[in-house]
């Protein structure tokens, strides 16, 4: 990575950093979730200075386009707008404490531990993801398929009236 | 590769599409459901034992999908389980639901169950492992009454944390080796040896599946859900996940992450004991027979865990046998709760006296519970010997001898149970009447855990042991 790639990568790392702590600290609910959506979007930014455009957009089009909005759908359908998250700093720090001991065992375990580098990832482009999809990968792109027939199902069956 | 050896995955769905457009049948009664379900599942099994018994070892899709005798015989349990069940409830109200839907979810879970027993790599094994859960978050809300909805929203929490962990680790093991499929992970683990971000990767892989088996720490749904779900879906989720997830763990650890056996065996051994003593102790407490069975199921995990602590052929031959008698006697002991719950409700007490007005059903739970136990000549004694004697063999004697004290300790409850219904009066005398399905069910397993018992051989030829 060279000098300006590196300057747009960090900034993206601090605004993402800087928004999850927003996320965390808030104490409006609403506020707290355009939060993680910009959190997410400083993500798919680091997906593109790594170049893998391809998850960037993913990263974009299923966290902040669905997983976002349906949690905004979420606190508007249960008239949650105004909703104040008053958790007491003692019980933050409780939470904050182990979760913070394991991001440090984490951070130190891939630090010391050398990856696999690739130089650069030959041709992935959408269009052979397709070939992939549809040659190689066939099969968990099926089972996605009965997947969602069974969420789809399932949401159903546990959302509808009682049977009387 | 010919198709024919999917056989047992396409009857499975053809089963499920079966029972989604008879669901969208509104008018017609159904009772006869439960049977093409059933007869479809043992089509499934037909297919599955005769791919076991050709001894048929295919990959196919890029490495993807393995079938082999590990999975053959993980998938021949689940589908005799699954027929089981739905022929057990046949004629049985399912709580809430219409029977095409449960009928259909369940189908469902099969699938992933089988799916995950091929699994070949971890892309595959996570759908197939969501496939098989996402069904059972859903049957176990079916029931809609304010016990079966806590049950069903702590089982989807957790699970989902526990599939995020999962493919937390998957990543990492990705990153690590460079590939998903189980085979290529091992070439390339035995090249580069273990590193920090490795052993997390299996913590974290650990835990992921760890859910799916209700090991310790990671068991906090299962006394829930067995109590809180209709006595039905119960049954199923006591042995149809777990049969995928050991099926999984076996595949991921031993293939996969075989160079690594030193790190995993370990952790194995400290779940194992753990399940144990939390399944088995919690277990001693209990008032109601679900519960007492949710707990006892955990301890029953970490009796197979055993099979994985040790690491050798010999322990998982072991693992797989005792999978097969532990299910056909767990399932039992639900469908006999299944059975006497209308009549008698589902506490310990008031089994009191059943051997006067059920005798037959008193008898079958007794196999079941004695089976469980591991007291000869029943199945679970075979079962536990060759567990136990599998860690003697591989130097843990210690391990042995915690499973033995454990299963003493088992003892305990499950003579509670059996005492109620043999030396303590009956409370009413009223008749308890049982659907025939259900019955014959029952006694199925019970001729089944006797021979099994008895004959060992019989399958233990057919798993090499």
């Amino acid at each position: 990575m060279s000098g300006p790639e590196l300057v747009v990568f960090s900034l993206l790392g601090l605004a993402g950093v800087g928004s999850a702590v927003a996320v965390v600290s808030g104490k409006d609910l609403f506020r707290s979730t355009l939060f993680f959506g910009s959190f997410l979007l400083s993500v798919a930014g680091l997906y593109f200075t790594l170049e893998a455009s391809f998850v960037g957009i993913m990263q974009i089009f299923v966290y902040v386009g669905g997983v976002v909005v349906m949690i905004l759908f979420g606190i508007m359908l249960t008239q949650q707008e105004g909703a104040r998250l008053n958790a007491s700093l003692e019980r933050r720090l409780t939470v904050a404490g182990p979760v913070a001991l394991l991001a440090g065992i984490l951070i130190a375990a891939i630090m010391t531990t050398s990856f696999k580098t690739v130089r650069e990832v030959p041709g992935v482009d959408i269009a052979t993801l397709g070939k992939l999809f549809t040659n190689d990968y066939v099969l968990p792109f099926e089972i996605v398929s009965v997947l969602l027939l069974a969420a789809l199902v399932g949401a159903v069956v546990v959302a509808k009236e009682r049977e009387k | 590769m010919s198709w024919s050896v999917f056989a047992p995955e396409i009857i499975v769905f053809a089963v499920a599409l079966i029972a989604l457009l008879i669901e969208l049948d509104r008018d017609v009664k159904r009772p006869w459901l439960g049977y093409v379900i059933g007869m479809g599942f043992i089509g499934a099994l037909v297919a599955d034992a005769v791919l076991l018994g050709a001894g048929v070892t295919e990959t196919a899709f890029n490495g993807g999908y393995r079938i082999d005798a590990l999975a053959a015989a993980f998938k021949a349990i689940l589908l005799a389980a699954s027929a089981l069940v739905a022929i057990a409830t046949a004629r049985v109200s399912i709580a809430g639901a219409k029977r095409g839907e449960f009928y259909l979810l369940l189908s469902l879970s099969v699938l992933g169950a089988t799916m995950m027993a091929s699994a070949g790599d971890l892309l595959v094994l996570f759908l197939s492992l969501e496939l098989t859960v996402l069904p059972s978050y859903a049957l176990v809300a079916l029931k809609r009454d304010g016990r079966s909805t806590e049950a069903a929203l702590k089982y989807f929490l957790l699970g989902m944390v526990a599939s995020a962990i999962f493919i937390y680790g998957a990543s990492l093991t990705f990153g690590l080796t460079g590939s998903i499929s189980f085979t290529d992970i091992a070439a390339s683990l035995s090249r580069t040896g273990m590193s920090p971000a490795l052993v997390i990767g299996i913590i974290t892989l650990l835990a992921g599946l760890g859910f799916k088996i209700a090991a310790v720490p990671f068991h906090f749904w299962a006394p829930d859900v067995y109590e809180g779900a209709d006595v039905p879906v119960a049954s199923y989720l006591a042995v149809g996940p777990k049969a995928g997830g050991f099926a999984a763990i076996i595949r991921l650890f031993v293939v996969a992450l075989g160079p690594a056996a030193t790190t995993w065996a370990p952790l194995f051994a400290i779940i194992a004991v753990g399940s144990m003593l939390v399944g088995n102790l919690a277990a001693l407490s209990q008032t109601t027979v679900r519960r007492l069975l949710g707990y006892s199921s955990i301890a029953h995990t970490g009796y197979l865990l055993v099979g994985l602590a040790v690491v050798s052929g010999y322990a998982r031959t072991s693992l797989i046998f005792y999978f097969l008698v532990y299910s056909a006697a767990v399932l039992g002991a639900f469908l006999i709760v299944l059975a006497a719950a209308p009549t008698v409700g589902e506490s310990i007490e008031g089994f009191a006296g059943l051997s006067k007005r059920a005798p037959g059903l008193s008898f079958a739970m007794a196999v079941f519970l004695f089976s469980l136990v591991g007291l000869p000549p029943l199945a679970g004694f075979i079962g536990k010997f060759y567990l136990f004697s599998s860690a003697v063999r591989g130097g843990m004697v210690w391990l042995a001898v915690v499973g033995v004290v454990n299963s003493v300790i088992s003892f305990g409850y499950y003579s509670n149970i059996i005492r109620q219904m043999y030396l303590v009066k009956p409370v009413a005398s009223s008749e308890v009447s049982v659907p025939w399905p259900l019955k014959a069910t029952i006694y199925f397993l019970v001729a089944a855990i006797a021979v099994i018992g008895i004959y060992p051989s019989a399958i233990l030829t057919m798993l090499n042991l």
